[in-house]
């Protein structure tokens, strides 16, 4: 019994730290890089940069955001609609379009109008401020100076999903408009799609 | 000994030509007469990966300028791996097609890298012999300078 056990001990030991030594410790990877994770049942980091890189350089290139009159183009980011059956966040994409845009040097962003995170509430709150007291009427901001954006970022995700045996297949479209707030015409359009696929292991 | 010998041989054959059998390659025709003026672009490469080096081929590299002012590169890359040999060894180890990440980054007049949503790594999949064409856009005007990295998709391995 005893010898048994001896047999026994030594190779639970080196089972227990071989198992022991696959696991890795918790380190820094590059967002979106190589040694990050592709997965199939989600828009991964890789993925909102490579759609935000494409979106971002098809509209710089286009020239849509420059005006006749040479004045700075104002853009508020509206709502990209998520028509997916998972939960995106959005701001992954419209954070960077917004950098985007602002780099450019073609256009500038509003936050006084938009959607979700893109809107900054406090343009309204402070001017409600007009009539109260405890502020020095002075340096409360006076209404009508806020400038009104020309143009309006919004899009859509759609996704579709198909399955054939072990293997399963998600395709994601992204779609970007620029409309023309003036006239209610799109001036830039943009598609970036990507697919991807993975079989599960027979066993 | 002698039959053992024949019949080891034929299966190899039979692998071997099964193997080269299984590659889809991509052929390409163009026009003789280009009428096309492009602007090509001189340059300098820093390769470190002698498999992506001796695997892709860049056959061109050209600039314009974009209606929205700003420079825009291409370059065209063709796979390389074709040819029975390629065929056979890409095909035995499973990396056809094969993938690539490609990155642009960008400098000002200054020579200072400027960040873009677009300097992220892309994935790019390249079928034997095909031509691919990589645009990269500048963030902004005053970006005239590039550099394109490219590297192997380990994660596609």
């Amino acid at each position: 019994m005893i010898k048994r056990l001896l047999t026994i001990l030594p190779a639970a030991v080196i089972a227990v730290l071989a198992l022991s030594g696959c696991g890795t410790g918790a380190r820094y990877i590059e967002p979106g890089g190589p040694e990050a994770l592709v997965t199939v049942s989600a828009v991964d980091p890789g993925e909102w940069k490579r759609v935000a890189g494409e979106a971002a350089q098809s509209l710089v290139a286009s020239g849509a955001l420059k005006r006749a009159d040479g004045m700075a183009s104002v853009v508020m980011i509206g709502r990209v609609r998520n028509y997916t059956l998972i939960h995106l966040e959005m701001g992954l994409l419209t954070n960077q379009l917004r950098q985007a845009i602002l780099k450019s040097g073609q256009a500038r962003v509003s936050s006084a109008v938009g959607y979700g995170g893109n809107l900054d509430r406090a343009v309204r709150r402070v001017r409600s401020n007009e009539n109260d007291d405890l502020f020095n009427q002075a340096t409360v901001l006076k209404r009508g100076t806020v400038v009104s954006p020309n143009f309006s970022l919004a899009g859509m995700v759609i996704q579709q999903n198909a399955v054939s045996g072990r293997t399963e297949e998600s395709y994601y479209m992204f779609h970007l408009t620029l409309t023309d707030l003036k006239t209610g015409i799109a001036v830039w359009e943009k598609n970036i799609d990507f697919a991807k696929q993975a079989t599960r292991p027979l066993l | 000994m002698k039959k053992n010998l024949l019949s080891t041989a034929a299966a190899a054959l039979a692998l071997i030509l099964g193997a080269s059998g299984c590659q889809d390659t991509v052929n390409t025709v163009e026009n003789r007469d280009l009428a096309m003026n492009p602007d090509s672009v001189d340059t300098r490469a820093f390769s470190t990966d002698s498999f992506c080096r001796d695997r892709l081929a860049l056959i061109s590299m050209r600039r314009s300028k974009t209606p929205g002012g700003v420079m825009m590169v291409q370059a065209q890359i063709r796979s390389e791996r074709y040819g029975f040999w390629s065929e056979l060894w890409s095909g035995m180890t499973g990396t056809n097609p094969y993938y690539v990440l490609y990155r642009f980054d960008w400098m000002d007049e200054n020579g200072m890298a400027v960040s873009t949503a677009a300097n992220a790594w892309q994935p790019l999949i390249f079928a034997p012999g095909e031509v691919k064409f990589i645009q990269g856009v500048a963030p902004n005007s005053r970006c005239k300078d590039f550099i394109l990295s490219v590297r192997e998709d380990p994660s596609a391995r």
